[in-house]
């Protein structure tokens, strides 16, 4: 057990050196740099002169290897630069904006999991009933509409015509939990629905799937009960596949916030990016990916762990 | 046994109907057999005979809807388990009836330690708790000879070979102490000195506690050395019944006397399964008239593919169900 997370970690370290050099290449790869863009947009109408010295404070002047071998050294210890866009330090930027993405991406996959894995296991149990063709055209409905969609329809439903739910904004959980909650609600539900689908086609295919099998047969001959044969023999061996996608769907969920989070205007990480792609602002984006390169990638250790935790022939391996 | 006691089980008339996209035919026909307390049935007869489905149907395990019990009747101590609502049937499940399957190897659940999945009858029936039951769990794997039992009830069940995990499924049905023990082919999958060793834990077993056995098998060899009564099936119908002694003496029915054609010794061999005699079993849906049988017997005259034969007892506990008479 202990080797098997030692050697994912070192996976994941991988990972996320590759993600460092990609996202680097692909923020040099677009046309302009921060100091061109401020010149650009800026009032004052910098000269030349003015440009070099700005290129010059933000490194840009640097080869871009040595460019990048600065920031990982930066970043190793603690420092994460400067935004171009704003003169704060990023990692104030990002420890202000990185809460607000992680709440609404675990609360959007705990909603994905728990409607996902109970319409999955209803359908299963109730196959070719009502209850499993409803179950199966809510998950179409789920996989075909785009989440921004959803979002749009959920905000137009609940706060333009019943008014229950506010559509925009933030509030933090410190300051009124429950006004925080009303606020994430709908982002939530936009982006963690049509996951749900996605898990409850692999719960109903896994249920099916291990309810086929001798196993389950040998529990009925034990006269288990038929509520412990469900959630307990065969969703323990049916969850195994669904673990696998919680953790590979978990970086979609992520990638869904950019959208979600400019459409009911949370200032997350996913408005950040967008914000510092438009101006950019190399280091603070670098900054989000990196950290929600981390984020995926420690969801992923912790999925393989709960796999592996399951799975005894894994852990005793 | 005494024979003035009542049996255990009493299987009359049983009829299960297999429906498949709108074409309905009985898979079991009119089986009647009786189980006494401490005595060894056996079941033979060839694939698809029907041998699996009586077991399951004891059980009320079959797989509605596609197959039903649709006539007959399965009396267990006075009780017709037909009657029963599945969760009426879940408390003999386990508890008083217990049934052992063909294949070890996919019998168990993956992600459960043997322990539990031992424990578990005397969890739902006799309402132990886990320690308790994993304390009575241990001393069921050494009642069927594993040995360490303790240590191994913290393995799964990959860590098991076929033959223990078989003993693990014994000891799982034997852990409430039913009085009705099914064992559906419980040594086929497992190599022959193996299988030698399960067959007589069984055995013991059974005759120690008073227990009635099924054994369900395709080997003469078997049911000569352990059965104390066998039933001949025949797509889907008893086709001969009786005391071993007596069947294997003076075999009636021409299937049985071609069964035993292909047996050369009687009583060694383990391996002898049961050779197909002349022509092909036929399937649920395509069974022959009269006599299923009729088409590969070499007594069969216009009588055999008319009319069923009933199975009649023409000497003391030795039935048969055959128009030829010699
Ligand atoms: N679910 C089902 N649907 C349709 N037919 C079935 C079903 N289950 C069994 N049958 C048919 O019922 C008949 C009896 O099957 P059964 O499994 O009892 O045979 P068996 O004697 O146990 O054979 P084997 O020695 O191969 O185990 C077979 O012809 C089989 O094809
Ligand atoms: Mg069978």
């Amino acid at each position: 057990m202990l080797r098997f997370i030692a050697h994912r970690s070192l996976q994941s370290i991988i990972v996320l050196f590759l993600v460092t050099v990609i996202v680097f290449a692909l923020m040099r790869i677009l046309p302009g740099d921060p100091v061109a863009i401020i010149a650009g947009t800026g009032v004052e109408g910098l000269t030349a002169e003015e440009e070099a010295r700005l290129r010059a404070r933000f490194g840009l002047d640097q080869p871009l290897p040595m460019q990048y071998l600065d920031w990982i050294r930066n970043v190793l210890v603690g420092d994460w630069g400067i935004s171009t866009r704003t003169g704060v330090p990023v990692w104030t930027e990002l420890a202000h904006r990185a809460p607000i993405t992680a709440q609404l991406a675990l609360t959007a996959w705990l909603i994905a999991v728990l409607v996902g894995v109970t319409t999955g296991v209803a359908a299963a149990i109730y196959r070719r009933t009502p209850i499993d063709s409803f179950s199966t055209a809510f998950a179409m409905f789920g996989i075909s509409m785009p989440d921004f969609w959803l979002g749009i329809l959920l905000i137009l439903v609940f706060s333009v015509w019943m008014g229950l739910l506010p559509s925009v904004g933030y509030v933090s959980p410190a300051t009124d939990l429950l006004l925080n909650l009303k606020h994430l609600l709908l982002p939530a539900l936009a982006l963690g629905l049509s996951e749900a689908a996605v898990f409850m086609r692999q719960t109903r295919s896994g249920m099916l799937e291990v309810l086929g099998q001798d196993f389950i047969r040998v529990a009925r001959a034990k006269g288990t009960p038929e509520r412990v044969i469900i959630w307990h023999h065969t969703l323990k061996n049916a969850s195994l596949p669904i673990v696998t996608i919680m953790g590979l769907r978990f970086g979609r969920l992520i990638g869904g916030t950019v959208v979600i989070e400019t459409i009911f205007g949370l200032p997350g990480l996913g408005r950040l990016a967008v914000q510092s792609i438009v101006m950019r602002d190399y280091l603070a984006l670098q900054g989000v990916v990196l950290l929600v390169a981390l984020f995926v990638v420690v969801i992923n250790l912790i999925t393989d762990i709960i796999y592996a935790a399951l799975d005894p022939r894994i852990r005793l391996a | 046994m005494t024979v003035s006691e009542p049996p255990l089980l009493t299987v009359e008339g049983l009829t299960t109907t297999v429906s498949v996209q709108g074409r309905q035919a009985h898979a079991l026909d009119d089986v009647s057999f009786q189980v006494r307390k401490g005595e060894c049935v056996a079941i033979v007869g060839e694939s698809g005979s029907g041998k699996s489905m009586t077991a399951l149907a004891i059980m009320g395990l079959l797989p509605e809807p596609q197959v039903r019990a649709t006539a007959g009747s399965i009396r267990f101590d006075g009780t017709d388990l037909l009657t029963l609502n599945q969760e009426q049937m879940r408390a003999f499940r386990g508890d008083r009836i217990s049934m052992i399957f063909q294949e070890p190897m996919t019998s168990l659940n993956p992600v459960f330690t043997i322990g539990h999945q031992i424990s578990e009858p005397l969890i739902y029936h006799k309402g132990l708790g886990r320690k308790a039951a994993r304390k009575k769990a241990a001393q069921l794997l050494a009642q069927v000879q594993v040995a360490d039992a303790e240590h191994r009830l913290s393995l799964y069940p990959h860590q098991f070979s076929g033959g223990m995990r078989q003993r693990a499924m014994i000891a799982t049905g034997l852990a409430c102490d039913p009085e009705l023990m099914i064992a559906d082919e419980p040594t086929t999958a497992l190599d022959v000195t193996i299988q030698a060793q399960i067959l007589e834990i069984l055995r013991d077993l059974a005759r120690g506690r008073g227990m009635g056995l099924i054994l369900i098998t395709h080997s003469l060899g078997v049911v000569a050395r352990y059965a104390d009564t066998v039933i001949v099936m025949y797509a889907g119908r008893v086709v001969e019944s009786g005391p071993v002694a007596e069947v294997f003496g003076r075999p009636k029915h021409p299937y049985t006397r071609g069964l035993m054609a292909c047996v050369p010794t009687m009583d060694g061999d383990l391996e002898s399964a049961l050779v197909p005699i002349d022509g092909q079993p036929s399937g649920v849906f395509d069974r022959p008239s009269g006599c299923a049988f009729h088409p590969r017997c070499p007594l069969a005259f216009d009588r055999c593919w008319a009319e069923t034969p009933p199975l009649e007892e023409f000497r003391p506990g030795h039935h048969k169900a055959c128009w030829a008479d010699e």
